[in-house]
């Protein structure tokens, strides 16, 4: 473990980790493993634990340290023909970060979200103790099951050292298909049949800037045949489409796509996040219009990504309406300036948990 | 409902008050009425509760539980009581909360694809009730037709088709539930956790020991547009184990990959005249499912995989009440094992699928040692042994033997890095050995956590964890078995 005078801490070890915990506790500092902080908030840095500790690749799971950036990972599996299929919003994000973040991108329609990938995991809490759940096998169901905990906390329980993946197989052909509609009718219309196609997509994506411009995606994979005939399938199903255009023709392309939007998660013009239902999806982004914002939306999951346009922020009439468009369907928002939710949950049982794990306030 | 007296365990005046909350005729007090609750699938070990009581709404179950906190006396919830690891055995006595009569559906939501369904709901209903809407609901325990999705969400269950579809805990995104002081609590719903920590996915699993469930909010999967289902025939384990690996190796995700022994071939022959054959050492059970068009290429590879492993012969099921024949033999499995011996003891352990050949012959070996027939019929694909030891639960010394037995294949499932359980929990059956899948500091950092929910300890105890500063042998000493729960 060594110190720089910025007050960042290198670690190499979970021992590393717990010492460098114990130090801010008796220092009264306060601790994080994001790249950005703010004020005096000591950073680990856990760019040295890189180590691919584990990968039998017949079994389909991967162990890695928590420093390992998604760029190695995503390599690494690719030369067994296998995959993380979660969108990849920044390759030089540790994973580490990105099971915090819960971040997702298009796929999520077809494969979930990292909650549904992680079956493993070694963390260190506030109190400088190392504790694990799940284990290396793809089923498993002994002990409470803290990995679907920690998948989304943003840092709030404790610094993850180590991960385990189930993994899935790289399919043969991706493909991503745009179509265009003129009219809010039409493109919920063709929502509506995607949600009882006969093809299985794997990506649903809606953007719009205007209610006169909706922008529909849909992503398809499988062998080659398979696919063509899920395309051929969609065109027959969709409602009135100004256009369509191959927008994405191969498994590269595709993953440039799908890491495009992802992207947007991060991106600085973003104003923050809706989760609905995907039934309110138009109608979110028809609010979204209403006041200058434009919305990229995972569809199928009812995620609508709230971006700059005319304007670059939603006012307060807005939020108010947001809110009760939200209200009837449990859905909520997150400002994208505002990353401190889950420091003061709304649900005792959670404050409860945050005082386990974090009882002296340590993780920001 | 009988009111002969009640256990000297429990207050007559908490007596009067649970039949306040539920009526007299949802209550059941007397000896000979509660020994039906003295144990579930797990018939090891068993323990009748003190009082029984039939909620039938929310409420009942918030004002039960306060009722049982306030007078600081135990309560267990139960479903339909299929666990086969003793979760719903009543330690201590106690007062059980039945949520059998708690099985309405409350909503299906097509274009949302979600349900919100009661905890009593027998699993198998929900999918009944979505015929003809082109969904399902993936998670299919063998027992499903009996498990309600309340015990599904208590023990994570899983079943033949999450080898490809994912466990209860993929599709269950919220959960209402009555915690131990008796406030209704929702955490997550049909949008998911929102903005907070994931309570609902550690919710799952977590054994009915954080609180009672009393809705749930679960997704709803589209229907695949067709499947293949083929019988796959070996004269070998070894060869079986080779066309597993091989298949998972491929990157081919069967919808199922299921795995019978010779033993439990015979039994279930004699049970259903499927035409297995008699002299295999094993079959594969094996499941495509998805677009029409993609199904022949994937089952012709899957066929030329196995016969590269050697096996025997690869029969494609021709008609679909072929298929749901061979579907019923594989999930009354267990059903049939009464044709085999008066009583039997299923393990689940789990190890990487690369393991399976390996394991599976330390249970033959095991099964010789111990001369205890032992019968393997289990998810392959997910490296998730069900190994069936039979016994006579009125011989003493066969008991001890299955046990010693369990033990030692659970110890190899650690030894090759896998787990103790896949799919039916801790319970009470595989407490002992949390301390050698978890450390100490792991165990510590479970017991805060139930702490957050189960401060006092009254909801389902015993289960799950050891107790701080056990010896981790209680399991190991049980001096009589079938009792141990009331020692």
């Amino acid at each position: 473990m060594s110190s720089t005078a910025r007050d960042t801490i290198a670690v190499g070890t979970v021992q590393d980790i717990t010492d460098a915990v114990r130090s801010a506790v008796k220092d009264q500092k306060t601790l994080t493993a994001a790249r950005h902080v703010i004020g005096t908030t000591r950073q680990l840095d856990l760019s040295a634990m890189n180590r691919v500790v584990d990968y039998p690749a017949r079994d389909m799971t991967v162990t890695v340290e928590a420093g390992v950036t998604l760029r190695i990972l995503y390599d690494l599996l690719r030369t067994e023909g296998q995959q993380l299929p979660v969108d990849v919003a920044d390759p030089d994000m540790t994973i580490g970060a990105f099971v915090a973040s819960d971040l997702a991108g298009p796929r999520q329609y077809g494969y979930g979200t990292l909650r549904d990938y992680l079956i493993g995991m070694e963390a260190v809490d506030g109190q400088g103790r190392v504790f694990h759940a799940g284990g290396r096998v793809v089923k498993n169901v002994a002990g409470y099951d803290l990995c679907r905990l920690m998948v989304g906390s943003r840092g709030s329980l404790g610094i993850l050292s180590q991960v385990t993946f189930k993994l899935k197989p790289i399919p043969e052909q991706f493909l991503v298909q745009r179509w265009q509609f003129a009219r809010e009718t039409e493109v919920t219309a063709s929502l509506d049949s995607l949600n009882q196609s006969a093809a299985r997509p794997v990506v649903i994506d809606l953007q719009s800037s205007d209610s006169l411009t909706w922008s529909l995606c849909v992503g398809v994979d499988g062998p080659p045949a398979v696919c063509d005939w899920q395309m051929k399938r969609l065109h027959q199903e969709m409602s009135n489409p100004v256009s369509s255009e191959i927008l994405a023709a191969n498994n590269t392309t595709a993953t440039v796509y799908c890491e495009d939007v992802a992207r947007r998660h991060l991106a600085p013009d973003t104003v923050g996040v809706v989760r609905t239902v995907p039934s309110r999806v138009t109608d979110v982004c028809c609010l979204m219009h209403k006041f200058g914002l434009v919305a990229v939306c995972h569809a199928g999951n009812g995620v609508v990504v709230v971006c700059h346009g005319d304007s670059e922020s939603l006012p307060d009439q807005g939020i108010e309406q947001i809110q009760e468009l939200l209200s009837e369907t449990q859905g909520c928002f997150r400002s994208a300036t505002d990353d401190t939710t889950l420091r003061r949950p709304q649900n005792p049982f959670s404050t409860g948990l945050v005082e386990v794990f974090d009882p002296n306030h340590l993780f920001v | 409902m009988t009111t002969s007296p009640p256990s000297a365990n429990i207050p007559n005046d908490l007596l009067c008050e649970l039949a306040q909350h539920v009526g007299t005729d949802r209550l059941l007090s007397s000896q000979d009425e509660l020994l039906v609750y003295e144990c579930d699938g797990y018939v090891v070990e068993k323990n009748v509760p003190d009082v029984v009581v039939f909620p039938q709404s929310a409420a009942e179950v918030q004002a039960v539980v306060k009722s049982c906190s306030r007078h600081h006396v135990p309560f267990v919830p139960r479903g339909a009581g299929t666990s086969l690891a003793g979760g719903c055995l009543p330690v201590g006595g106690g007062v059980m909360i039945l949520l059998t009569r708690m099985k309405e559906i409350l909503e299906i939501n097509i274009p949302d694809r979600y349900a919100v369904v009661q905890p009593g709901l027998v699993n198998l209903n929900l999918t009944r009730a979505l015929a003809g809407t082109g969904f399902h609901y993936a998670p299919d325990p063998s027992s499903q037709g009996a498990c309600t999705i309340g015990g599904n969400v208590a023990t994570n269950s899983g079943g033949p088709h999450t080898l490809k579809y994912g466990v209860t805990v993929n599709h269950v995104t919220g959960v209402e539930f009555a915690s131990t002081s008796g406030e209704l609590v929702q955490v997550g719903g049909p949008c998911g956790r929102g903005n907070d920590l994931d309570l609902a996915g550690l919710f799952v699993g977590s054994e009915g020991t954080f609180g009672i469930v009393t809705r749930i909010w679960v997704k709803l999967t589209r229907n695949p547009e067709s499947c293949r289902t083929m019988l796959a025939v070996f004269d070998s384990i070894d060869a079986t184990s080779q066309a597993i690996s091989r298949i998972i190796g491929a990157g081919i995700v069967p919808a199922a990959l299921e795995m019978m022994d010779q033993g439990i071939i015979a039994a279930l022959e004699e049970a259903f005249s499927f035409g297995f054959p008699l002299d295999a050492a094993a079959v594969l059970l094996i499941e495509v499912d998805g677009l029409d068009v993609a199904l022949d290429g994937e089952a012709n590879t899957i066929t030329e995989l196995c016969k590269q492993s050697g096996a025997r012969e690869v029969r494609l099921s021709r008609t679909e009440e072929e298929r749901a024949l061979l579907w019923k033999c594989r999930k009354q499995a267990f059903g049939v094992i009464g044709r085999l011996a008066p009583s039997y003891c299923t393990q689940d352990g789990v190890v990487p699928r690369t393991k399976l050949p390996e394991i599976l012959k330390f249970i033959a070996d095991v099964g010789q040692r111990y001369d205890t027939q032992i019968v393997n019929v289990f998810h392959a694909g997910d490296g998730n042994l069900h190994p069936i030891l039979m016994f006579d639960e009125r011989d003493r010394s066969q008991v001890k033997k299955v046990m010693a037995a369990s033990d030692e294949i659970l110890d190899k499932c650690i030894e090759l890095g896998g787990s103790v359980t896949g799919e039916h929990g801790i319970g009470v059956e595989k407490i002992s050995f949390m301390s050698r899948l978890f450390t100490e500091e792991d165990l510590t950092v479970m017991r805060d956590v139930r702490r957050v929910f189960n401060p006092d300890g009254y909801c389902n105890p015993g289960k799950l964890l050891p107790t701080a500063g056990a010896c981790g042998m209680e399991h190991i000493e049980r001096s009589r078995p079938g009792r141990r729960a009331a020692m």
